[in-house]
């Protein structure tokens, strides 16, 4: 015999759960922050230089905006193109605000400690190394470059995100994928040098 | 994609955090957004969900043979099926109207047979 199931929130889309939150349900904003708080954790813990602490601020002021103002949201958009606008954003202006030099003294810093628990996680160096090519980049390159590789996003999203045409989009991930290519092999020959004169 | 572009997507995508969200933000905002939808008017209104289940295209071959069956059941009422219709008309045209005021008495007047 048929019976109604009411439909469950884990089947809504990330759109209709927006709604939803417009209305007052809290179930959809917890659904919602399952489905993206690690995305957007790791986004920032890589945006911010890999600082853990900054990441989980950045991560609470994000989803309390998203409380605050979710009719800000176009729901014939896609939400994944909205909350990394927004990300976005909020990582731009930080970088703004702080002098530039000083983070990377920090990045490089945390980075060493990260290093150390990498070894102990067993995380393949190869991420790092691609890090380590990508902070020497500006925010956008950083952005359009974890976009497209990290979350698998079209040109059109990322577009949609930097707001910048498709073309230079383009460009700047072709131009940041060279730049670590050729940072990557010269690290592999260096490597592949050092190898050769201890034997 | 070519294969470093490949190799950098397999890096990047099967690269983890070795932590998570801390739980008290977790909690900080669920607070927040329940204060939040306390003060939601549209979410006292219940009767929206009903009407939108009503009328949204899900389950529709189970709406749609309900209907069915409610207009099938109504075929056979004989109400519905009137085959002669009667018209009651009334024409006022030669009505006369007439008083008889023989045996009206008026104030201050003698009744003389």
């Amino acid at each position: 015999m048929f019976k109604f199931k009411p439909p469950s929130i884990a089947d809504f889309t990330d759109e209709k759960l927006v709604e939803a939150m417009i209305n007052g349900n809290s179930k959809a904003f917890d659904e919602l922050y399952t489905r993206y708080s690690d995305r957007m954790l790791y986004y920032f813990y890589r945006m911010l230089g890999n600082d853990r602490e900054l990441a989980q601020d950045f991560l609470q002021d994000l989803f309390f905006k998203i409380i605050d103002q979710p009719h800000l949201f176009d729901l014939k958009r896609k939400f994944s193109t909205w909350i990394f606008s927004i990300a976005h954003n909020m990582c731009k202006n930080e970088y703004r605000s702080r002098d530039i030099r000083n983070i990377i003294e920090k990045v490089e810093n945390t980075d060493n400690f990260s290093q150390e628990e990498t070894t102990e996680n067993d995380w393949p160096c190869q991420v790092d190394d691609i890090f380590d090519c990508l902070n020497e980049f500006d925010e956008m390159h950083r952005t359009a470059f974890l976009l497209k590789y990290r979350e698998g996003l079209s040109i059109d999203e990322i577009s949609t995100i930097l707001d910048l045409p498709k073309g230079t989009i383009k460009s700047r991930l072709f131009y940041t994928r060279k730049k670590i290519k050729k940072k990557l092999r010269l690290k592999e020959s260096v490597k592949n040098q050092f190898a050769h004169n201890i034997d | 994609m070519d294969n470093f572009e490949k190799h950098i997507s397999n890096q990047l995508q099967n690269d983890e955090l070795h932590f998570s969200a801390d739980a008290a933000i977790h909690d900080r905002l669920m607070y927040h957004m329940q204060l939040k939808s306390s003060q939601t008017a549209v979410r006292k209104n219940h009767i929206l969900p009903s009407l939108s289940f009503h009328f949204a295209t899900k389950l529709l071959a189970w709406k749609l043979g309900i209907a069915a069956i409610v207009l099938f059941s109504f075929m056979g009422y004989k109400q519905f099926n009137q085959s002669t219709t009667t018209f009651h008309l009334s024409d006022t045209a030669q009505i006369i109207n007439t008083i008889d005021t023989t045996n009206f008495l008026v104030k201050d007047s003698v009744l003389i047979y």
